[in-house]
């Protein structure tokens, strides 16, 4: 739990001890456990985690779209200062679409196949209010925005047509229509190629520095998060371990478990190893309260204390680690450049 | 690699040339041509649609391929009928990307990691659950996975079981289609780790499907880079990461994210976005941000420019 | 979750939390049960006359009543389940044994070998299944008069087609799935994928369909008897007989209703645990 500071007037976004579970065969499992972190506006956040750290559910519990049987099981998520939740389902209608866009991996799900690309925006468009023609225009322009070039002609296409970059635009394009204050993008870029992540990726910062839009970047490589986002926070086992501005991050991570998932990614420069450090074990089956840290079993810098209770999340120049290896021990390790 | 390792260059594991694929009227492969030596690790890089997947299963007798050769210790495998390709199944084995789809899910791990010996009779069935618990530990199992089930397994679980599945017959390469691409990045470091120590210990050649540099930097010797069913450069590892030549080379290191905060990955190339390939002269032309009026003209051939390198460009080495 | 628990295993344990499967289970059991040991122990023979007791109600001495010839209904139901049920499995193991290994080699080579089949399959799900039935029992006619046999055979024949077209379907989904292309490159024969790999995955739909097409036999065999086709006692020859002294005048309802009670209630049953299996079968449905 974050230090209980009242909410930054500028923090447009704030979850506060954030919970999700799915019934399991095996009893419930936490794939949100006490997650909280703030956003400002105009802000880009990456979380970032493998696999089964809860970032995906997570994503979905900011606006309320966890598929039963999973739960939103706790935590509070304010907008602006309020409790959505305190409004049940309306507070969150409320925001779905308008305020909070959100753009998945997979467009293709996200795209009725049977619908026409540039249909699917202009009824999105005609459910805020705009008259036929306006909603027409507005889906070219948007889709003119997003680079989808010749955008006249894309407008009839179908999704199948389109390559995997370009659906990725036109997911862009339905998130913009609402005019959003935040965007929830979780992992855009995962299924593109790599040079068509590149310019998915610049397109989004050009959007993102134009209309002043806080960006919600959920993403399991590190890298990405790094040149996209001005802050990262590192999930494991359904909570956030490490929280820092990307810069701080990246030179001298302070939590064990980032710095293992940055050292054991091959590098693309600098010298190469004939071997590259991996962390032990698997993750933890995330079906108890976790009663002490839950990286301990595979950290290489587990003491007994770790053991023994649960360290929470404390924050200190700006950052934020839930961690209780001296900062010392940590920094010492060789800074990545 | 820390020590360059000398690969007899004289008489390839795999000698490919011109190999052409096609799917009904659409040429998926457009006269490939590569040598791997014994022991050696080439990676193939590409994007999707460069044929790489394509090119691995051809090699691997699951497509028929539609033109030129492919000698596996000489022995050509284009158009080599389904009784000839038994022999060579213990020699040359696949791993696919998928470790879920891959395995049998209706059969247990030791089963499925026995299923090689079986099927050639290499091992005769009293000393084949010995077999398996050594191929289980060589690939950092314990021998109580034998009795388990695929979904049991963790996906990092699941491809040392596909691995230990390959290396049942003792091949001597191994076609890795994305071996790693499904994994999250901690097990990817360890499978990554496994791949270099099995192929130190036995000698492997592997010839390695890959869209991630950074994984084909870790265990590569030599690259080759596939666009568009066509192979535009070829060259040691070291040396194509230093400096690449083919402007798509270039534009495959420029958009591989690094760790570092702000810095973008780039991306080079026509601002048209993802324009498809070109159909006359270079293929690349309508995406290379050097495209001349010659390369709209001509074919760029693969051209031998030292080193060891080839590269398929009429300006090799220039633009950004 | 245990080292035991293989696929097959884990779809019983999802069937054994389903209600309904696990009720027409029970049902049928207890169906089979009746018809199989019921009329030993009740002593009463299905076949005797006993003229001076005809058009019985339900009593204490005949719990379902006589028929027209005085003999006891409820040894009658109860035999004729024998035949029922027989009937039903025994054609449905003739239609899955053929339907799955044409469906199977039909999949599996695809090409000209798939389309030569499956044109068959399409000319013979264009006769009408009825007169095919019927003109199988008159060419068995003179050979087995009153056996059952013919019946098997005639009604198996006819079910096959569809059975064929899933495992078909099936088959050809499953090829390429990359465990099965890991077995070719593997070194594995045709003999070999299908029997170890294709097969066992393909079997869900198999168990399913078979589950419901032994109500689809017994139903039709019902047919045939009250058509006057079928084997001596039966259901259908018993609601045929039912029906048969409906009049205005006198009801002898038991005649109709025990019969065609045992008979929906088997049908039911089936679909019930049919319903089940499919879902204990389908790894995507909800635990």
């Amino acid at each position: 739990m974050s230090a209980g500071s009242a909410p930054a007037a500028s923090s447009l976004l704030e979850v506060q001890d954030l919970s999700v579970r799915f019934p399991g065969e095996a009893g419930e499992l936490r794939a949100v456990d006490g997650l909280s972190f703030r956003l400002a506006r105009g802000e880009v956040l990456g979380l970032v985690g493998e696999s089964g750290c809860g970032k995906s559910a997570a994503a979905l519990a900011l606006v309320d779209l966890v598929a039963p049987p999973g739960r939103r099981a706790g935590g509070r998520i304010l907008w602006e200062g309020v409790d959505v939740a305190a409004e049940g389902a309306r507070g969150f209608r409320a925001l779905r679409g308008r305020r909070i866009a959100m753009v998945f991996q997979d467009p293709m799900t996200s795209l009725n196949p049977y619908l026409r690309v540039g249909e699917q925006l202009a009824e999105a468009a005609r459910l805020r209010g705009a008259g036929r023609r306006a909603a027409r225009a507005r889906a070219e322009e948007l889709l003119e925005r997003v680079g989808i070039g010749d955008a006249a002609r894309q407008l009839r296409a179908w999704p199948h047509e389109l390559s995997g970059g370009q659906r990725q635009r036109a997911m862009l394009a339905m998130a913009l229509l609402g005019e959003p204050e935040l965007l929830v993008a979780d992992e855009p870029t995962t299924a593109l190629d790599v040079t068509t992540q590149a310019r998915i990726l610049a397109l989004l910062r050009e959007l993102q520095r134009e209309r002043g839009l806080a960006v919600l970047f959920i993403t399991h490589d590190l890298a990405v998060a790094a040149g996209l986002c001005d802050r990262v926070a590192v999930m494991y086992a359904g909570r956030i371990v490490e929280e820092a501005s990307a810069a701080a991050l990246f030179t001298r991570p302070l939590h064990p478990y980032t710095e293992a998932l940055l050292a054991c990614s091959p590098p693309m420069d600098g010298p190469r190893g004939a071997r590259l450090r991996s962390i032990e074990g698997l993750p933890p089956r995330l079906l108890a309260a976790a009663r002490a840290c839950t990286f301990a079993p595979r950290c290489p810098r587990a003491r007994p204390a770790c053991h023994e209770g649960e360290p929470l999340l404390e924050e200190r120049g700006g950052r934020s680690r839930r961690c209780i290896a001296p900062e010392a021990e940590l920094a010492e390790a060789a800074p990545r450049g | 690699m820390a020590e360059a390792i000398r690969h007899d260059r004289v008489s390839p594991l795999l000698a490919v040339r011109d190999l052409r694929v096609d799917y009904g009227t659409r040429r998926a492969l457009h006269g490939v041509g590569f040598d791997l030596a014994r022991g050696e690790t080439l990676a193939l890089v590409g994007e999707s649609g460069s044929g790489k997947s394509t090119l691995a299963r051809a090699l691997a007798g699951l497509l028929p391929a539609s033109g030129g050769s492919a000698r596996f210790d000489g022995v050509e495998l284009v158009g080599l009928r389904p009784r000839g390709w038994r022999p060579l199944r213990r020699r040359l084995q696949l791993v696919f990307q998928d470790p879920s789809s891959s395995l049998d899910p209706r059969l247990r791990v030791g089963t499925i990691v026995a299923e090689p010996l079986a099927i050639h009779r290499s091992v005769p069935r009293p000393r084949r659950g010995a077999k398996v618990a050594e191929l289980l530990a060589q690939v950092g199992l314990a021998q109580g996975l034998a009795a388990r089930w695929p979904h049991q397994l963790s996906g990092g679980e699941r491809q040392r079981v596909a691995l230990a599945r390959a290396l049942a017959t003792e091949p001597e390469l191994l076609i890795l289609d994305e071996p790693v691409s499904s994994l999250d990045v901690s097990v990817q470091a360890q499978i990554l780790n496994l791949l270099a120590s099995l192929r130190e210990a036995r000698g492997l050649g592997y010839l390695l499907i890959a869209h991630h540099l950074g994984v084909v930097r870790q265990l590569a010797d030599r690259v080759a880079v596939l666009f568009a069913g066509r192979l535009v450069e070829e060259a040691p590892g070291d040396l194509l990461f230093a400096t690449p030549l083919h402007p798509y080379t270039r534009a495959l290191l420029a958009a591989a994210p690094r760790p570092v905060a702000g810095q973008l990955p780039r991306a080079l190339g026509a601002a048209a976005g993802e324009a498809p390939a070109a159909a006359e002269g270079c293929a690349y032309r309508l995406r290379c941000p050097i495209a001349a009026e010659r390369c709209a003209r001509e074919v760029p051939a693969l051209r031998e420019l030292g080193a060891g390198r080839r590269a398929a460009c009429h300006y090799p080495g220039e633009g950004p | 979750m245990s080292a035991g628990a293989g696929p097959f295993a884990e779809a019983l344990a999802r069937l054994r939390r389903d209600p309904g499967a696990l009720a027409g289970a029970a049902l049928l059991a207890a169906i089979a049960a009746a018809c199989a040991f019921g009329p030993w122990l009740l002593g009463q023979d299905p076949l005797a006359t006993a003229p001076a007791l005809r058009h019985q109600p339900p009593s204490a001495a005949h719990w379902f009543g006589t028929d027209a010839l005085g003999r006891d209904l409820l040894a009658r139901v109860l035999v004729g389940g024998r035949t029922s049920l027989a009937v039903g499995l025994a054609a449905t193991a003739v239609s899955v044994g053929i339907g799955t290994l044409y469906g199977a080699v039909a999949g599996l080579y695809g090409g000209r070998i798939d389309e030569l089949l499956m044109r068959v399959v399409d000319f013979l799900y264009g006769v009408p299944y009825m007169f095919l039935v019927i003109l199988i029992m008159l060419l068995f006619a003179d050979t087995a008069r009153g056996e059952p046999l013919p019946v098997f055979v005639a009604l198996g024949l006819v079910q096959w087609l569809t059975m064929a077209r899933i495992v078909r379907g099936q088959v050809l989904s499953l090829r390429e799935r990359e465990f099965v292309l890991a077995a070719r490159v593997a070194g594995a024969g045709d003999a070999r994928i299908l029997l170890r790999h294709l097969l066992p995955n393909a079997l869900g739909p198999v168990v399913v369909y078979a589950t419901l097409t032994v109500p689809a036999v017994i139903l039709l065999e019902s047919f045939l008897s009250f058509l006057g086709l079928g084997v001596a006692l039966s259901w259908g020859e018993l609601v045929a007989e039912g029906v048969s002294v409906v009049n205005p005048v006198r009801s002898y309802w038991w005649l109709l209703a025990f019969p065609s009670g045992f008979l929906a209630a088997t049908l039911l049953a089936l679909n019930f645990l049919g319903d089940g299996l499919r879902d204990a079968l389908d790894p995507r449905s909800t635990p």
